[in-house]
């Protein structure tokens, strides 16, 4: 850069300073260049740290948890994103994949791990996978008046090693005032992280982004677990399924299923037709809940007069006599195809790589006397993990993200919190900068609180700026989601006054409309402005894009 | 070892008299069913610990839902005698709040397991309206005062019960911030009206606990306290206290530093300010001498072994301002329960009921709840985890016989049985390594045919067990002490008398439920053949293996 003459000057110069002197003209130098009007020309790339550490911890006592997220902190801190596990989360068969491991693990009675990193450890102990890519580092935790002391994160350290993986930091064993000496190690990974750097050269990802139209996926249901613990009223299936191929969608899209019939049903519809009748005819034709359109249809071929407005195929086979002649084919023609079922995505792809999720509550109601559950919650229930299942992602242009730096208040109780998990991940993975303030509601604190342990990582971290949980049974009084709003108006109007986007998610009615008039409510006090202003206000809002709602 | 303090000191000191941030911990902490860390600390001191369901952790973590945290709930009642009125508000409580057992502890108290965070202030609530609280019932503080609970022993009992009360009330701190944070919500005390001279603003290194014996009986395990009183009675008149200084059993496996400790006893007091006197500049020596470096070596035992028993009373009479007068003879001959019907001097009525490890049973509590509808009775937690149904007149004594049959009370339990002891263990103790309360029921059934091989049955054989080394189910004044080192092994302790005043050792390491059971079967053959005459199993085994 700099012409010949110059640059000897220069070196010269240099070569007569000693090293405090060096350091001073930096400064100096440095001082001009803040001032210098080409400023931006000159500047030169800041190596940014594109490496994404896993840290995975151990714990019985809360202790390694607190370092995890403490060390998380720190690295956002630093603009890296990590991602931080519990041990008995961690999916073993992605330890090759692992660019940088930090394992934080203490030590129970005689050398053991936690009891719930115990799974972990073993997994750890018999693999044998290649870890020759893969960077690591160790802490133990432990309580040195023991013989033992840290012998469980000194044994992960010796098998990393021994499994091919590069240590970057020097396995550290932490008494029980861990504190200092965990801080001095964390810095000591954040060093190494940024020098190694400044040696890299710099990389710039760009994600590609294709377009999708309707496209139908396949992908593998990975994980499917019930969020609710025992005693819950609730049934809520969280749905993890990697598709087969690139998937493309953004936080507060949509996931359309196809649900199929139950095969004891369409064996129990069959059985009034003629024998050797394909199942096929009715798998995916909608056999339930038949409304007026399908049930005209059927009196005509029934030669009866069917007076129900709404009812079962099967019901009304064991009701009313059809003609003998009449064939299962004849039937499954007048019925209509069964329909997707949408439900908001509650994963997003910066945090999820690969994956979509859905929160998907079984639905439950009676129809004269007899307990009956929705298709396609029912049909999603009954999936099994690992089965391939076909789906589509529908794309919701108003319910969307506002920029990353805007401030967002997301109300969204029972399975209402699925896009705003989508929102937190992805905000959290992209190290958005905006405030963000969740109000969650459902019946029990103790088995209906869903993703309980994400959303305290996110508080933890200052990803959440603000929890407000409403469980109505807890108290003898019952208490919802709009009472929380009501309860935080004046912070809430001021969110408001400060440019935060409104989201609404959940049950049309009575949620959504129970929570909008406590927002009408607000906004009028807030503003101190009447009943009619306060609807304006929020109409303004809602026409800006700045009060969103995905009810159903 | 650093001279570090260790990092409850700095909590304590710096909690503001145990406020801390409990009120934030409670009202904003809406994520998480536990407290901030400094106030698991601080909550003991109101008488909680935080536990949680670690048979539910694996499960719960696969759901994203956090550990199942509750608060065990433990009441401070000086004695363990509470009235009708507050059994049935406890009842009422336990119902509403909780998992809805109640369990009579050694310590001559109850606690209510389970309770969510947002229900501690109502349970609170509901206890002090019946003039009940948990002040002091756990955390580095005196603890429960316990002593002698069977009425019928002694005329004197009375007399000697009301120590308990006064040296509780002597030794409660002085902050009110329990009141602030759990029952009227406002800061209403001020700090400067809350100077503590006995506990200042560093409590003490450890907890503290005190029992009164009133020989013959020994059902307090007085040895085992920090400080035991031991009542002196002559014609039929209090003459005063041996006191005992140093009793402690806990031990941390692997720390051959720490040991279990049996009382020290250093003298007599003849009067009630001297003894008052006495126990209460016991607490300033530990609170000045004892070890605030490491938690695992803080119990007082270690402080009066630091100064040599000789050294430590010296401290005191200098404290005191008196000597300590010799110690007076006594003579403990029981230590169990007595079960059933008994009569005190002045003819009022005394039922004990056998409560296996305290656990109340459904049935037990229903007899109890409508037992306390009568209000003919008192109830007394004994410190072997019993209830007595006291001070029932003559007339009434009908009445509680009828709820007794209705209920079908008397079991016919093994002697064995009525002699064990567990403490809670898992799932909820986070300090356990293995099973004591939910698995020694079991082990003493399998250990009943043993006994009948031998004509044992009738030996009250004193059996406890323990999920960690800790020591509160005293397994180590046990004559068989099973004490939990992993999941289904406990080092087999053995040569314990069966009073108290001899600790067990080790006899086997590690030993598995066939081990055992092969043991115990080996060990009562040899019994029943080698024993001097009217030796106990605790005396035999002591002289075979350890003499």
């Amino acid at each position: 850069m700099l012409a010949e003459n110059k640059l000897t000057l220069l070196k010269d110069l240099v070569r007569q300073y000693s090293r405090d002197e060096i350091i001073w003209t930096k400064g100096y130098l440095a001082g001009i260049l803040t001032h210098h009007e080409t400023q931006p020309a000159l500047e030169a790339p800041i190596a940014t740290v594109t490496i994404k550490p896993t840290i995975v911890y151990g714990t019985e006592t809360g202790n390694s948890k607190k370092l995890a997220t403490q060390l998380q902190a720190l690295l956002k801190k630093n603009k890296i994103q990590s991602k931080v596990l519990d041990a008995f989360q961690y999916p073993i068969e992605k330890l090759d994949k692992e660019e940088l491991l930090i394992i934080i693990m203490s030590t129970q009675g005689e050398g053991d791990p936690p009891q719930n990193a115990i799974k972990f450890f073993d997994n750890l102990s018999n693999s044998s996978a290649d870890l020759s890519k893969t960077k690591f580092a160790v802490l133990g935790l432990g309580d040195s008046s023991y013989p033992l002391f840290c012998r469980a994160g000194e044994a992960i350290d010796e098998q990393l090693t021994r499994l091919g993986g590069q240590r970057i930091v020097a396995f550290q064993k932490a008494d029980v005032d861990y504190g200092p000496t965990a801080e001095n190690w964390f810095d000591a990974i954040l060093a190494t992280l940024q020098s190694a750097a400044t040696e890299a050269p710099l990389v710039q990802k760009t994600p590609e982004k294709t377009v999708s139209g309707k496209k139908t996926y396949t992908g593998i249901v990975t994980q499917k677990v019930i969020l609710n613990d025992k005693g819950s009223n609730k049934e809520t299936h969280h749905i993890e399924i990697t598709a087969d191929d690139t998937l493309v969608y953004e936080p507060g899209d949509a996931i359309g299923f196809y649900p199929k019939n139950k095969e004891e049903e369409i064996t129990q519809i069959l059985s009034f037709f003629e024998a050797g009748a394909n199942a096929a005819l009715f798998s995916g034709k909608n056999i339930r809940g038949l409304g007026k359109k399908s049930l005209e249809a059927l009196s005509q071929l029934f030669q009866t007069e069917i007076t129900e407005e709404k009812a079962d195929l099967a019901d009304l086979l064991q009701k009313y006599k059809k003609p003998e002649s009449l064939t299962a084919a004849a039937v499954s023609e007048v019925l209509h195809p069964i329909a997707p079922r949408l439900y908001s995505i509650s994963s997003a792809l910066e945090a999820h790589e690969e994956q979509v999720h859905a929160t998907v509550t079984l639905s439950t109601f009676t129809v004269n006397g007899t307990r009956k559950t929705g298709l396609c919650s029912q049909f999603l229930a009954d999936f099994p993990k690992d089965g391939e299942i076909e789906f589509y992602i529908h794309k919701n242009q108003h319910f969307k993200l506002p920029e990353a730096d805007a401030p967002i208040i997301m109300i969204g109780p029972g399975t209402g919190i699925a896009p705003f998990r989508s929102f937190l991940a992805h905000r959290d993975a992209t190290g958005a900068e905006g405030k963000n303030w969740l109000v969650f509601g459902e019946q029990h604190f103790v088995s209906d609180f869903y993703y309980q342990t994400e959303i305290q990582e996110w508080l933890s971290t200052g990803v959440l700026t603000k929890l407000d949980t409403a469980f109505s049974r807890d108290q003898k009084e019952k208490i919802y989601v709009q009472d929380r709003l009501k309860k935080n108006a004046k912070e809430l109007y001021q969110w408001i006054e400060d440019g935060a986007y409104l989201y609404v998610c959940g049950q049309k009615n009575p949620m959504s409309a129970d929570v909008e008039k406590a927002l009408l409510e607000i906004i009028e006090t807030g503003k101190k402005t009447s009943a009619a202003g306060a609807k304006e206000y929020l109409d303004a809002l809602e026409a800006e894009g700045r009060y969103q709602k995905d009810v159903y | 070892m650093s001279e570090k303090l260790s990092p409850i000191e700095a909590i304590k000191t710096q909690s503001d008299g145990l406020r801390g941030t409990l009120k934030e911990s409670i009202d904003l902490d809406n994520h998480t069913g536990n407290v901030r860390p400094d106030d698991e600390t601080l909550v003991k001191f109101h008488g909680m610990y935080v536990q949680d369901d670690r048979d539910r952790r694996v499960e719960r973590a696969e759901k994203k839902l956090d550990k199942l945290y509750s608060f065990m709930i433990r009441l401070r009642i000086p004695g363990g005698v509470i009235n009708a009125d507050q059994w049935l508000a406890t009842h009422d409580i336990s119902e509403e709040y909780g998992t809805g057992t109640l369990k009579i502890t050694t310590r001559q108290t109850v606690q209510l397991h389970g309770l969510l965070k947002h229900q501690l202030r109502p349970t609170i609530q509901a206890f002090n309206t019946a003039k009940l609280d948990s002040i002091a019932a756990c955390g580095d503080v005196n603890r429960n005062v316990i002593v002698s609970s069977h009425p019928q022993i002694s005329p004197l009992h009375q007399e000697i019960y009301q120590y308990a009360d006064k040296i509780s009330t002597l030794l409660l701190p002085k902050t009110q911030s329990y009141y602030e944070v759990f029952v009227d919500g406002e800061k209403i005390y001020e700090r400067s009206s809350e100077a503590d001279p006995l506990y200042q603003d560093r409590y003490l290194p450890r907890k503290f606990k005190i029992a009164i014996a009133i020989p013959p009986s020994n059902d307090v395990d007085v040895f085992t306290n920090d400080i035991g009183l031991i009542a002196i009675v002559e014609n039929n008149q209090l003459k005063g206290f041996n006191i005992a200084v140093g009793g402690g059993l806990a031990t941390t496996h692997g720390n051959p530093n720490t040991y279990a400790r049996l009382g020290s006893i250093i003298g007599f007091t003849d009067s009630e300010e001297k003894t008052l006197k006495a126990v209460y500049e016991i607490l300033t020596i530990q609170r000045d001498f004892g070890n605030r470096v490491d938690r695992k070596l803080s119990r007082m035992k270690y402080t009066v072994d630091k100064l040599t028993v000789e050294g430590f009373k010296k401290e005191l009479e200098n404290r005191i301002g008196f000597d300590l007068l010799p110690e007076q003879p006594f003579t403990f001959t029981e230590r169990n329960d007595r079960f059933g019907w008994e009569q005190n001097h002045a003819g009022k009525w005394f039922y004990t009921l056998f409560v296996e490890h305290g656990v109340v049973k459904p049935y037990q509590k229903q007899f109890l709840y409508e037992l306390a509808q009568l209000k003919i009775s008192n109830f007394i937690f004994s410190g072997n985890q019993n209830l007595i149904l006291g001070e029932i007149e003559d007339k009434d004594k009908a009445k509680a016989d009828a709820l007794l049959h209705k209920h079908e009370i008397a079991k016919n339990d093994s002697q064995l049985r009525k002699s064990s002891m567990a403490c809670v263990a898992l799932p909820t103790c986070p300090l356990a390594l293995a099973e004591a309360q939910r698995y020694l029921p079991e082990l003493v059934t399998k250990i009943e045919p043993i006994l009948e091989k031998y004509s044992l049955q009738d030996d009250a054989i004193s059996i406890r067990m323990t999920g960690c080394p800790n020591g509160c189910g005293r397994p180590y004044v046990a004559e068989l002490g099973f004490i939990g080192t992993g999941p289904g092994q406990y080092n087999f302790m053995l040569g314990g008398d069966r009073f108290g005043e001899r600790l067990n050792k080790l006899y086997k390491e590690k030993q598995t439920e066939s081990q055992i059971l092969s043991e115990v079967d080996t060990l009562l053959e040899q019994y029943t053949k080698e024993r001097a005459e009217n030796e106990t199993f605790g005396d035999f085994s002591f002289r075979k293996f350890f003499n």
